[in-house]
């Protein structure tokens, strides 16, 4: 037991463990490097995946008891498709007892100030449809409601490129932008990966083309929606 | 000699197999990692296999597994006519998905506007020549039906009512007497006179019997005369009317010019439009101081009778020779009194019938007066035979025929006797009932699934409304408004030349004077003023809003407590006939009708008015078009039965002429809109059918109003 190893032994061991360290660590940076890629390309997938089905299920539902030339409009890299989410704190567009569908808010006034709707309630089930960080979408115009806007104010303000005429059908939306963070959904983020997002109108309906991207690895999605 | 080898750092083992160990360590180490990695990429699998997943359950298939579908009736689409249309939701649910779809549907029959213009090309013009001479309440030689109910006017005229009596002995009301047969066979008895005796005056008898003809001659235009006082009543196709009139006639003059009078009632028929002329005479049959005529004319039928010339009291045999006469100049002349050889021969001269029916004045065969009835795919025409509503289908008869109590209005008693005279004039069914009044005051239910009579109703008559579980039915020509349970017992009544109904109100109008009468009781629950006449009253079920057309081109825009909202105003002082409210993109509309124009009013401002070219028939909006069914009439003497039709579509927002479709000839009503094969149907007052595809009309065939997914609530 005392004896230990010679110097032979330990050269032909240090060698053979050498080679086996070579070989595993070979095997590690192989190992790791598809690992990295693997996580990379699960992240831009699933990016893509979550921003997908998001957009999928809201397109689902677009316009909804609205009407359907307010369904989507492809603003740049904003997405916006008619539609209030259901969540816990609204139903999401009902039927009313009486007064019949599609539902809509018409555009009384436009002023610097912001968008004076005739009601922000368009199902009359006495909860406000517009609300802060929200899509607005109108017969002429569409954009992000203001952070700031209180929900149930008829004076809606809005940022749109143009802005909406009197007289046009509003309705509520849900907008998508590529933001600094990623992707996000009514201003919040969904898909953090996500570094290119084309929404765009065409012949055929709507063409989304994304792409998302983490540590060198890119992934694109190409989304296509027949909308009338 | 072998030095044994020290180390200060032993190895843990001897064996030789440890280097091997540690490889197998490092060995291990490496598996684990690539084990991690198989792991990311299963996970990577199973999360595409979950998206996937997801993806499937959100495309899926409606039709596969159990839907339930739910439909909701509300009020009328954007671009819709309010009153005429609803909108039917359907909300399907499948597994997680709820999908919404919307159509149009009707919500009430569109009538045509003008009821009055339903008479044919050169219908027969007839002239009632009655006798009201003391002679008339002499005996008739018959007694009263033991069991039938009589009726005797203030003025002393006795008709019967019907065959079967609630009033045991008499009764007398602010309409006068009423007395069972058999009183009367005791209590009322006629004189004697000219070798009749019996309890009946002719005035029953001859009264009774006219009555009766008139009801039947309904499209007929009927003046009114007497043999004392010229002109009753000039030319008039409202029987109704002329009913009243006969009833207030005093049969108080000595005297009893027959053959006189109707000689001057000769001069009666001075419009060309009528060949076909008739006079009805009714009479007791004894001339008195008659005779007083043109030599050539006291003997015309050249019979050598001593007594055809002027005799101071009774016995002037001339009427047969004026009835000649009028026979001659293309006049029939009936004789409707008691059953003597003189007036059989009088009849008989004049071309005419003793005791005529109606279709010996005029046979008029078949017409139709309403728009049809699409109900499941079924479209049922409504037609009159000579005059009275008789639709073919209708395949029974077991009606309970109903007349307003004369002891406790509104209270019903039943009579057989009661037949369902005159041309329908209005209609409206509830899926199950139609419910159709007529021009002689009828309303008969009819049964849709069995396509019979249910029953008929006597004093009701105008447009039919249904709201609420009630049938609201008026004005009838005696400007009723009756509110009737859905089997027909009278509720209440009220006076009203123009109504509708909200589910709580009924609206009615009398001169300039609205009046808002509580739905259960009749009870008045506000009152507003016109200024002038009420010739159109709507109720929108959608806004709320009472609309009053008036006589001089305004509209009053009221709310359902009739507090004065707005008026409206065509600018051309011409009456409204209709109007017809609709929203358009969310702004109210209301589209106004005159005689011979269309005037839309949009948020209150005239937008635009447009000649329709003709007589407005009728008018509603569908998917933000203006349908206006014009009737063109070139010919005077032309009546329902000629000119031409024309569907005239208007865009609403606009004011622009879209499409002129030749219906038919002659007068066409509808639209029946029969959303179940997209068309809109008309018929023509000679029954002819005619159509037209709406199914390009957004709301015609089922629209998608998006989907709804039950899950994912954030």
């Amino acid at each position: 037991m005392d004896r230990g190893m010679s110097l032979v032994e330990i050269m032909v061991a240090l060698a053979c463990c050498s080679i086996v360290m070579l070989g595993v660590y070979r095997l590690y940076i192989l190992t790791a490097a598809t690992f990295r890629d693997v996580c990379d390309e699960w992240r831009c997938m699933q990016s893509l995946r979550l921003a997908s089905l998001r957009i999928h299920t809201d397109m689902v539902q677009r316009a909804c008891l609205m009407p359907p030339e307010l369904a989507v409009r492809a603003d740049g890299s904003r997405l916006l498709i008619a539609g209030i989410p259901v969540t816990s704190h609204h139903p999401g567009i009902r039927p009313h007892s009486r007064k019949a569908p599609p539902y809509y808010a018409l555009v009384q006034s436009v002023t610097a100030q912001g968008v004076t709707l005739d009601t922000t309630d368009i199902d009359g089930d006495g909860i406000h449809d517009f609300a802060a960080y929200q899509g607005f979408i109108s017969d002429s115009s569409s954009g992000a409601i203001h952070g700031g806007y209180v929900q149930g104010t008829p004076l809606v303000r809005i940022t749109a490129e143009t802005p909406p005429q009197a007289g046009d059908r509003a309705v509520p939306a849900v907008i998508y932008s590529l933001d600094a963070p990623g992707l996000c959904r009514n201003g919040q983020l969904i898909a953090e990966s996500v570094t290119s997002f084309e929404p765009r109108m065409t012949s055929d309906g709507l063409v989304i083309h994304m792409k998302a991207r983490s540590h060198g690895t890119t992934k694109d999605m190409l989304l296509s929606y027949p909308v009338r | 000699m072998e030095r044994p080898r020290t180390c200060s750092f032993p190895t843990p083992s001897d064996k030789r197999g440890f280097v091997l160990a540690l490889a197998l360590v490092f060995l291990a180490i490496a598996l684990g990692f690539s084990l991690a990695v198989v792991s990311l990429a299963n996970t990577h699998l199973k999360s595409s296999g979950a998206f996937l997943k997801t993806l499937q359950q959100m495309y899926l298939d409606a039709s596969s597994g159990s839907t339930k579908t739910k439909i909701t009736v509300m009020d009328a689409p954007d671009g819709w006519d309010h009153i005429h249309f609803c909108t039917e939701l359907a909300e399907t649910v499948s597994k997680n998905v709820v999908t919404y779809s919307w159509r149009a549907g009707v919500r009430r029959e569109c009538m045509p506007l003008h009821p009055g213009l339903l008479t044919p090309t050169r219908p027969a013009a007839v002239v009632i020549l009655l006798d009201d001479s003391v002679f008339m309440l002499e005996s008739s030689g018959a007694d009263y039906e033991h069991d039938a109910l009589f009726h005797k006017a203030p003025a002393g005229c006795i008709t019967r009512v019907s065959e079967c009596s609630e009033v045991e002995d008499s009764v007398t009301t602010a309409l006068g007497t009423f007395f069972r047969g058999s009183y009367g066979n005791v209590h009322e008895r006629a004189p004697a006179g000219h070798g009749r005796t019996g309890a009946m005056p002719v005035v029953a008898l001859a009264f009774t019997h006219a009555l009766s003809l008139l009801e039947g001659l309904g499209g007929c235009t009927v003046a009114l005369a007497g043999i004392s006082g010229g002109i009753l009543h000039p030319f008039t196709a409202d029987i109704p009317v002329l009913i009243r009139t006969i009833r207030t006639i005093p049969l108080s003059h000595p005297q009893a010019q027959l053959a006189e009078s109707l000689y001057r009632s000769l001069g009666m028929f001075t419009d060309p439009c009528t060949p076909s002329r008739h006079v009805i005479l009714v009479t007791a049959g004894v001339p008195a101081h008659d005779g007083n005529l043109p030599g050539w004319l006291a003997d015309y039928d050249h019979d050598s009778n001593p007594d055809d010339r002027f005799l101071e009291g009774e016995g002037s045999h001339c009427l047969d020779d004026v009835a000649s006469y009028a026979r001659a100049c293309g006049v029939s002349v009936h004789v409707v009194g008691p059953d003597t050889a003189f007036l059989r021969q009088v009849a008989s001269k004049g071309g005419g019938k003793f005791m005529p029916l109606p279709q010996d004045v005029s046979a008029r065969g078949m017409s139709v007066s309403v728009p049809p009835v699409a109900l499941g795919g079924k479209v049922l025409i409504l037609a009159n035979n000579d005059g009275d509503l008789r639709p073919s289908w209708l395949s029974s008869d077991h009606a309970e025929r109903f007349r307003e109590s004369v002891c406790n209005p509104p209270e019903e008693v039943t009579c057989a006797d009661i037949p369902l005279a005159g041309h329908a004039t209005a209609f409206s069914h509830d899926g199950r009932d139609l419910f159709c009044t007529t021009a002689c005051d009828r309303i008969a239910r009819i049964d849709l699934a069995r396509q019979s009579l249910e029953s008929v109703v006597l004093g009701i008559g105008g447009e039919v409304v249904i709201r609420g579980g009630r049938v609201i039915a008026g004005p009838s020509s005696e400007g009723t408004v009756t509110a009737l349970t859905p089997d027909l017992r009278v509720q209440w009544r009220a006076r009203g030349d123009c109504v509708d109904a909200s589910d709580s109100t009924v609206y009615c109008s009398q001169g300039s004077t609205i009046h808002g009468l509580a739905r259960e009781t009749g009870e008045t629950v506000c009152v507003a003023h016109a200024g002038s006449p009420v010739t159109s009253l709507r109720y929108d079920p959608v806004a709320g809003a009472v609309l009053a057309g008036t006589s001089d081109g305004l509209v009053f825009v009221l709310d359902e407590g009739l507090k004065m909202a707005g008026v409206l105003s065509t600018g051309t002082g011409d009456a409204i006939t209709d109007t017809r409210p609709f929203s358009l993109r969310g702004l109210q509309c209301v589209l106004a009708a005159t005689k011979g124009r269309l005037c839309l009013f949009r948020d209150a401002t005239l937008s635009w008015s447009l000649e329709a070219g003709g007589l407005v028939m009728a008018a509603t909006v569908m998917d933000a078009g203006a349908f206006a069914v014009v009737w063109r009439m070139d010919d005077a003497c032309a009546g329902a039965d000629a000119g031409v039709s024309t569907l005239l579509v208007v865009d609403a927002a606009a004011g622009t002429v879209e499409k002129s479709v030749t219906l038919c000839t002659g007068l066409a009503l509808g639209p029946c809109v029969d959303l179940s094969s997209g068309l809109a149907r008309f018929v023509s007052f000679l029954g002819v059918t005619a159509q037209e595809d709406i199914t390009g009309l957004h709301g015609v065939l089922p629209a998608g109003l998006g989907r709804k997914l039950a899950f994912g609530i954030e």
